[in-house]
Order: C-alpha cells, then structure tokens, then sequence
C-alpha cells in the first residue's frame, strides 16, 4: 500500500499567517507539501461550519492560523476566532470524533520559520493518526 | 426564601387565570400572551388584549405546541408601546431570555409569569391518543428531555409555586416584584416544602440525565455511531425551525453557494465507495450545535418535532453542557451575562492554542 500522505486544509488569515507562509516559501524554507492553504482575511472569518464541512469531507487535518492575540490586523478578530474554535473542538470531542485533527496556532507575517514549524508538527500528529475515517464513510 | 401567598386560590392553573385576568382588568399590561384551549385538542398561543378570551387560557398545556419564546419573540421583535405578561413554562422563560440576548427580542415592557411545570407529554403520544396529561410521578408519560430537566420552576420574572397546600407568587426579579406590587399582591408565606420538594426533584432529575447522558454518548461515539443515529434524517430542518434559539432567517446549510456541488458527490462515492444523498446531514447536525449549542435550554421542542424520532434535542443539550462549560454558562439565566460567542478574554482557552 502507498503510504499514506495527509491532506491538512489551512485557513490562513491574510495579513499575518498567509504573509507568514508567503515568507516560507520566499525564504526557500524547505517543508511537508501537505498543507493546502485557504486565504481568509482573518482568522475571525472562518465559520466553525467551514471547519466541519472540511473535516467530514476527509481532510486529515484542519488548520486555522492567525495572527498573534493582540495582534489581529481587525483588533480583535482572533479572540472571537479563539472562541468558536473552543467551542467546535468541544463540540467534536464530545460527540467521540477526534479532536487531535483540528489545530489552531498564531503565526505571525515574519514567523516563516513558525510556519514552517507549525506544518511539519502538525502534518507528522495527522500522519500518525492515520486517514480521516470520514473519507471513507458513506453515511454522512 | 418567601413567597406572596394566593390564598384564594386552590390551584396553579386557578391563580394563574387568575393573575392574568386581574393583570389585564386593572391595566397593569396591555396584553397577555398565554396558550389557550383550540379546536381538535390544539393549544395555539393567543395574545390577549381583553379578559374574556382569556376563558379559553390554558396556561399548563399537556403538550409544547409552540416554543413559548418563539411565540413571545415574535412580537417583541423591537420595544412594543404597551406592557405584557407572557405565561409560560420555565424552559420557555430561559429561551426568552436567550433569544433576547441574541437580540431578536426586546423584552423591556415584558414581565414573564411561570409555574411549577409538570414537564410536557410527547406530541406524538398525545396526539395518538396514548397521553393525555403528563403525570408528573411518571417519567414514562413525560418528553424524554423533561425527564431529566433541573429547571422546571423558579425561572422569569414571577413564578408561581405550591408549596404544601398552598399557592404562592415568587417574585424572582425587580420586574416580577413591581407587577406583584402593582397588582395589590403582599404578604409572606412560607416556601420551605416547595424548597424541599424542588431540592429532591432536581436531585432525581440530575441522576436520571446523568444516565441518559452517558448512554446517549455511548450510542452516538465516533463517526459511524454519529451517522448512525442520524441515519433517518429526513432532512425537513423541522428541528430548527421550531427551536427558540435558532434565528437565523438563513441558515448556513442552506446557502446555495455553500451547497457541496454535484462534482464533490461524485468524487466522493468514488473515494468511499458510495456517497449518501442528500448529503450534509452530519453537517447540518455538527455545524448547529456549533453555532447554537451554547444558547440550547433543553427544552425538547426539536425532538417533539423530529418526525424520524432522532434525539436531536436530547444531543445538542448534551453538547451544548460541555461547549457552554468552557465559559461556565447556564443557558437562559442571567440576562445581563453576554453572551460567549458575543464577548472574550484576552487571556483565556490556551489549551486550545498549538
Ligand atoms: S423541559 Fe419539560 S419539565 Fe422542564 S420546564 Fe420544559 S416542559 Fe417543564
Ligand atoms: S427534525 Fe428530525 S428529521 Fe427533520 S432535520 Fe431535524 S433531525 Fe432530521
Ligand atoms: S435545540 Fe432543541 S432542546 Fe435545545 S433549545 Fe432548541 S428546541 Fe430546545
Ligand atoms: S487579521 Fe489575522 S487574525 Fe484577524
């Protein structure tokens, strides 16, 4: 069997993580090609529901990145982004689903190294935990 | 703790009637807001602006026909000219309370009279002709969700109470203690076998949800369980329509951009083998306890709707327990606490952060 290569969604928020990944890849940061990124103007954007409708279509992994708190380029976008993403992440943990593939971090435009960082941490935990069952389920 | 005793009346449903009467004659409100006796043993909400069709008042209905807060918001979705007082059961007061949080109602001008409640037969029992009244001794007559409510009394701003033989009024807020006063209620009884009773009730109920929680939780685990359970989702969103707290006049699952396109069905009955059509219904399910579980008050109106008999209502409380546990909210109480999606801490949830 080929071996498995997660497919991790990242929502990056466009003036600090997206920058912070941009910088990655002009800086020649070597990483895992796994991650697919979204740009979204800020973390505060990304809908729980976008989150689910990515993890039950069989993402392996979903990331949302933003900038660093008190540092969101709307002032206080990635509180608000903080609290729905608590809330989803409790919400999957108690429905017995498994939580470990959502991840939410702060990157910031001049952390490329973080980024680079954060991708290669977070594409190893999801290889770890195998292929999304939600790939392969029918009734959904 | 004291109450207002009501000393001549016999009974809950007696002194209601006779508030609402005497609330509507003296002018104290302009219009009660109350079930009443319909045709076909129906119990649609009417607003009253006048004593006598308060004749037809039913302010215990044996079943939930309406969300009293879906009733109540509906016309107090901005400030209204003249005062109300909406009858109501306790679960209907704390969604009031969080749909005017969510700022779909104004409830200013609104004082919310409620009762111990006997907990509410399942539609579909009563409609077969199975149950008739909700035997509050027999969990088995009751929804499964008023089975293992805590919060069957005390809850708006007036709640009436039986405590012994006796009926009292406990005000609850300064709203409730003005009406009270306005209406010429005073004095002071004794509330110490209600306390007792509402002590051990509550005990019981917590027991029997804990319970019901864990083996829910056991039913539903992982993916399969999950689709499992909701495998025979007809898909209506009856769930959501009748539910207080879900307001939005465009849900997210029904946003025709956000519909999964015809190509993702495709690529995925190749890639699972097989797609389920329609799909998204986890989606739907998820995605709403994700917006709302916070604001559910357990009050079972989706589930008396759900014609697949899926324990919609029984799940997002029990989700909505844990989400709101992360901000240590109670759904429906404090009117002045925002709500958590609605404010933040900067220093807060690092557990969630990587
Ligand atoms: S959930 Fe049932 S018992 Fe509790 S207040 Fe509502 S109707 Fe009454
Ligand atoms: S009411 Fe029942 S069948 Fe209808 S959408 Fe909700 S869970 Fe599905
Ligand atoms: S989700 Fe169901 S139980 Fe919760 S508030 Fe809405 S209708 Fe009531
Ligand atoms: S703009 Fe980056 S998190 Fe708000």
């Amino acid at each position: 069997m080929d071996e498995f290569e997660p497919r991790i969604i990242g929502f990056l928020c466009n003036w600090c993580s997206y920058a912070g990944a941009d910088l990655a890849g002009t800086s020649r940061l070597e990483m895992p090609s796994n991650l697919v990124p979204i740009k979204v103007m800020c973390s505060s954007r990304v809908d729980p529901e976008m989150v689910a409708d990515a993890f039950l279509r069989g993402a392996d992994g979903v990331l949302i990145a933003g900038c660093h708190p008190g540092d969101c380029h709307y002032d206080k976008g990635n509180y608000y982004a903080r609290r729905r993403f608590a809330v989803l992440k409790k919400v999957v943990e108690s429905l017995g689903l498994e939580a470990d593939r959502l991840r939410l971090s702060w990157i910031s435009a001049s952390e490329g190294a973080r980024f680079r960082k954060v991708v290669e941490e977070f594409t190893e935990k999801v290889r770890k935990l195998g292929p999304n069952p939600a790939g392969k389920e029918t009734l959904l | 703790m004291k109450g207002i005793p009501l000393e001549t009346c016999d009974s809950l449903r007696h002194a209601l009637g006779w508030i609402m009467r005497k609330a509507l004659q003296d002018g104290v409100v302009d219009h009660v807001l109350v079930p009443s006796r319909g045709p076909e043993d129906s119990f649609p909400w009417i607003l009253a602006a006048r004593p006598e069709p308060l004749s037809d008042a039913e302010p215990i209905p044996p079943v939930m026909s309406v969300q009293g807060a879906r009733a109540l918001s509906s016309v107090t979705g901005s400030t209204s000219e003249g005062a109300m007082l909406a009858v109501m059961r306790p679960c209907e007061a704390r969604a009031s309370i969080e749909v005017a949080k969510l700022r779909q109602s104004d409830l200013s001008s609104v004082v919310v009279l409620t009762m111990d409640c006997p907990g509410a037969v399942p539609l579909a029992r009563y409609r077969d002709g199975d149950i008739m009244e909700p035997d509050p001794e027999d969990p088995e007559s009751l929804r499964p969700l008023c089975r293992q409510c805590t919060g069957f009394t005390a809850a708006g701003d007036l709640c009436l109470v039986r405590s012994g033989e006796n009926v009292l009024a406990v005000p609850l807020t300064e709203g409730g203690r003005r009406f009270a006063a306005a209406l010429g209620l005073d004095g002071e009884g004794d509330l110490d076998e209600w306390l007792e009773w509402k002590e051990g009730l509550g005990k019981q109920r917590e027991r029997t949800g804990e319970e019901a929680r864990q083996s829910l939780k056991e039913d539903t685990r992982g993916l399969s369980g999950l689709a499992a359970v909701y495998s025979g989702c007809v898909g209506c969103r009856s769930c959501r329509t009748v539910c207080p707290v879900c307001y939005c006049r465009l849900c997210f699952i029904d946003m025709k951009d956000r519909r999964s396109p015809a190509a993702a069905h495709l690529d995925r009955s190749v890639s699972a083998g097989a797609a389920r059509l329609v799909s998204d219904t986890l989606l739907f399910h998820i995605g709403r306890m994700a917006h709302m579980s916070l604001s559910c008050v357990a009050c079972g109106m989706c589930e008396d709707a759900c014609p697949a008999d899926i324990p919609v209502g029984r799940l997002v409380s029990m989700v909505g327990r844990e989400t709101a546990a992360l901000f240590d909210y109670t759904a429906g109480e404090d009117p002045d606490e925002p709500l958590p999606l609605s404010t933040f801490l900067t220093e807060e949830l690092h557990d969630f952060e990587d």
